[in-house]
C-alpha cells in the first residue's frame, strides 16, 4: 500500500499486475492451454478418428522420415521463400518512393499500401481466382490477343499460390522496408554523391546495406506469415499442391487424424520460432 | 590572369518568398581558406550547397577550375565536403569510409590503400582503420570525415559548420588542426560558420553574409578594423555605437550629452555614428580627464574582464581590460572613460 501512496498517479506494482490479469487469463485460456493440449494430442495415436490411450512418437517419426513428407516441407518452404523474394523485389521500389515522398503525401501512401489488408484474405484470393483462372481475365485477354491457343495454368498450382501470396503479404514487406529506408540520413547520399558515386553505386553501397534490417524484418514477417497461410494456398493451389497448412487441414478435418495434424502444426511452429530467433540474433549483430 | 578556383556569378536562389541568394558574386582563390560567415538564414549554407551541386540555382553561373559546373551533378564537380553531423557511412570501416571516393573513381586497390594510410597519418588516427564510425568520439569522427573528403584531392574542400556539434575545448583543438591541415595540403577550403571567432581565427578571407548577399569580403583584420557597414561592425566582435556630431577641425565627436571623444574620420562635418570597440577604451578613476560614466555590469572572461559602462546620455559601452583587476570595480561605481582616437564611424 505504501507504494500506492508514495507516488500518486502511478499505480503500484500490485495494481499493475492486477490490471494485466484479464489479459493474462485470456492468453492462458485461449492460447497456452490449447497449445499444451495440442502438444499432448500430438503424442497420441488414433484409429478411425478415435484418439487412443497411451503415448507414442510415431506421428513425429512418420512426419520426419516419410518420403512424401520431405517434399511437403520443401515445397512449402520454397513457395514461402519465393513469395518473400518477390515481395522484396516488388516492395523495395515502392518503399523507396514512399520514404522519399513529401511528408504530406506519406500518410496517403501508407494508407494505399495498407488498404488491401482491410479486405478479407478469402475475398482477395477469390479475386485472384477470377483474374488467373482458366476463364479468368489474364487468359481471356491473352487469348483475345491471339498470344496463346490454350489457357495458361495460372491457378491450381504453385504459381497461383505465389502470385496470390505475394499480393496478400506485400504490404508487410513495404511497411518494414519504408521504416528502414526513412531512417537513412539523406546526407549520407549527398556525401556519396559528392565523393563521386553515381546513383547505382550509391544504392548498392549505401542505401541497400543500410536497409538490411528492414529487409530482414520484412522477410521474416512475410516468410512466416506465408508458411502459416492457409486460405491462399487452398483457394489458388487447391489439392494439387503440397502445402503444410493444407495438409494439416486435410488431416484434421477430412481424415480426422488429429494427432498427425497437431504434430505437423507444432513442427511448423518450432520452425517459425527458430527463424524468429535467428532474425533477432542477426539484427542484434547488425546493431553492434 | 584569374587564379579563381571557384567563381560564382550573379547567383540567385529563391525559396517561395525568401531569397536565399540574391545575385551573389564571389571568387575563391586557389589555396585560400575562405569563410562564409553569417547568422542562420543568411544564405551561407545555400550558397555552399549550390557550389556543391546539392541545390540548383535559379539563375547565375558557377565555375570550378574554369569549368562551368552550374548544371553538373555533385559527383562530376570533384569536390570534397564535410558535414556538421559527420555523415560517415555507419556500416563501413574507417578505412572504407576514407577510401570511398577513390573507389568510386575506380582507383586501383594499391593506390586506395596507400592514400588511406596517408590520410590516416594526416589526421593522426592510424590505429582506427578497422573501426566503425559508431565506435569513435565526435572529434575523431569529424577528423575521419575530413580525411574522407580530402582523400580524392578535391579542387575545393567545403566544410559546413563542421565543428558545430563539438564542445568548446574540442572545437578549439580541431580549429588548430584544420589550420594545420590547410597549410600542409595547400588545398582550397570553403568554410561555413555562424561563429565569428572561429571565422577570425581560421580564415584568409571572410565573406560576411546577410539576407542572401555578401555584405563584405575581406581579410579578418579588415573585417574587424574596417567593417564596411554597421551590420558588419556589429556582427564581428563587441561594439558600441555612439551618436554624435563630427567636427573635423577639432578632430572630435561631440555626443548628445556634451561629452567629447577624439576622432579622426574620413568624413565631413555632421552627424555620425561612432563604432567603439571595448579595447579602445580605458577605465580611469572618476574625475579624471575623459567621459564620465557609471559601471552597470562586470563580467569576468578568460584572461579579460568586460565592463558595461553607462554614459551620462544613457548609452552603454563595453570596456575590456586585461586580466582580473586587483581593485574590484563594482557595479554602480562612477568611473571615467578614456577613449583612444576613434577611427571608425558611419555617417548618419
Amino acid at each position: 500500500m505504501s507504494a500506492l501512496a508514495a507516488t500518486p498517479g502511478t499505480p503500484g506494482r500490485g495494481m499493475r499486475w492486477l490490471a494485466l490479469l484479464p489479459a493474462l487469463l485470456l492468453v492462458t485460456l485461449l492460447v497456452a492451454l490449447p497449445l499444451v493440449d495440442m502438444g499432448l494430442i500430438s503424442f497420441k495415436s488414433e484409429s478411425f478418428g478415435q484418439i487412443q490411450p497411451g503415448f507414442t512418437l510415431a506421428n513425429y517419426i512418420g512426419l520426419l522420415t516419410g518420403a512424401g513428407n520431405l517434399t511437403l516441407f520443401v515445397n512449402t518452404f520454397l513457395t514461402a521463400a519465393a513469395v518473400t523474394l518477390l515481395s522484396a523485389l516488388l516492395g523495395f521500389p515502392v518503399a523507396a518512393a514512399i520514404a522519399r515522398a513529401p511528408e504530406k503525401w506519406r500518410g496517403i501512401l501508407y494508407f494505399l499500401v495498407a488498404a488491401p489488408l482491410l479486405v478479407n484474405t478469402v475475398v482477395r484470393s477469390y479475386g485472384w481466382l477470377l483474374i488467373l483462372g482458366r476463364k479468368g481475365l489474364v487468359n481471356e485477354a491473352l487469348g483475345a490477343l491471339g498470344l496463346i491457343d490454350a489457357p495458361l495454368a495460372l491457378t491450381g498450382n504453385y504459381l497461383g499460390v505465389i502470385i496470390g501470396g505475394t499480393q496478400v503479404f506485400l504490404p508487410f514487406m513495404i511497411l518494414s522496408l519504408t521504416t528502414s529506408l526513412m531512417a537513412i540520413d539523406r546526407r549520407l547520399l549527398d556525401a556519396a554523391d559528392i565523393l563521386g558515386a553515381g546513383p547505382v553505386r550509391a544504392f548498392l553501397t549505401v542505401t541497400l546495406p543500410l536497409a538490411v534490417p528492414g529487409l530482414i524484418a520484412g522477410s521474416v514477417l512475410v516468410f512466416s506469415l506465408m508458411l502459416g497461410a492457409f486460405v491462399t494456398p487452398l483457394i489458388l493451389g487447391g489439392t494439387a499442391i503440397k502445402y503444410i497448412s493444407v495438409a494439416v487441414y486435410t488431416d484434421a478435418l477430412v481424415l480426422f487424424n488429429l494427432p498427425r495434424a497437431t504434430a505437423m502444426s507444432l513442427l511448423l511452429m518450432v520452425v517459425v520460432l527458430a527463424i524468429y530467433f535467428v532474425q533477432k540474433r542477426l539484427t542484434r549483430q547488425q546493431e553492434a | 590572369m584569374s587564379t579563381a578556383k571557384v567563381s560564382v556569378h550573379q547567383l540567385v536562389k529563391r525559396y517561395g518568398a525568401t531569397t536565399a541568394a540574391d545575385h551573389i558574386d564571389l571568387d575563391i582563390r586557389d589555396g585560400e581558406f575562405l569563410t562564409l560567415l553569417g547568422s542562420s538564414g543568411c544564405g551561407k549554407t545555400t550558397l555552399m550547397r549550390m557550389i556543391a551541386g546539392l541545390e540548383t540555382p535559379d539563375a547565375g553561373v558557377i565555375t570550378i577550375d574554369g569549368r562551368d559546373v552550374t548544371r553538373l551533378p555533385p559527383r562530376q564537380r570533384r569536390l570534397g565536403m564535410v558535414f556538421q553531423q559527420y555523415s560517415l557511412f555507419p556500416h563501413m570501416t574507417i578505412g572504407d569510409n576514407i577510401g570511398y571516393g577513390l573507389r568510386a573513381q575506380g582507383a586501383p586497390d594499391a593506390e586506395i590503400k596507400a592514400r588511406v594510410d596517408e590520410m590516416l597519418e594526416l589526421i593522426q588516427l592510424p590505429q582506427l582503420r578497422e573501426r566503425k564510425p559508431g565506435q569513435l568520439s565526435g572529434g575523431q569522427q569529424q577528423r575521419v570525415a575530413l580525411a574522407r573528403a580530402l582523400a580524392t584531392r578535391p579542387s575545393v574542400l567545403m566544410l559546413d559548420e563542421p565543428l558545430g556539434a563539438l564542445d568548446l575545448k574540442l572545437r578549439r583543438q580541431l580549429q588548430a588542426e584544420l589550420k594545420r591541415i590547410h597549410r600542409e595540403t595547400g588545398s582550397t577550403f570553403l568554410f561555413v560558420t555562424h561563429d565569428q571567432e572561429e571565422a577570425l581565427f581560421l580564415s584568409d578571407r571572410i565573406a560576411v553574409m546577410r539576407g542572401g548577399r555578401i555584405e563584405q569580403l575581406a581579410s579578418p583584420q579588415d573585417i574587424y578594423l574596417r567593417p564596411a557597414s554597421e551590420f558588419v561592425a556589429d556582427f564581428i566582435g563587441d561594439v558600441a555605437f555612439l551618436d554624435g556630431d563630427y567636427l573635423p577641425d577639432s578632430r572630435s565627436v561631440t555626443l548628445a550629452d556634451g561629452a567629447r571623444i577624439g576622432a579622426e574620420l574620413p568624413l565631413r562635418a555632421g552627424p555620425v555614428r561612432l563604432a567603439v570597440r571595448p579595447e579602445d577604451i580605458l577605465l580611469a578613476p572618476p574625475g579624471a580627464d575623459g567621459v564620465a560614466g557609471t559601471v552597470a555590469e562586470v563580467s569576468h572572461q578568460t584572461g579579460t574582464t568586460l565592463y558595461a559602462v553607462r554614459l551620462a546620455g544613457g548609452q552603454e559601452v563595453k570596456v575590456r581590460s586585461l586580466g582580473l583587476s586587483a581593485e574590484a570595480v563594482a557595479p554602480g561605481q562612477a568611473v571615467t572613460l578614456r577613449f583612444a582616437d576613434c577611427r571608425l564611424a558611419f555617417p548618419r
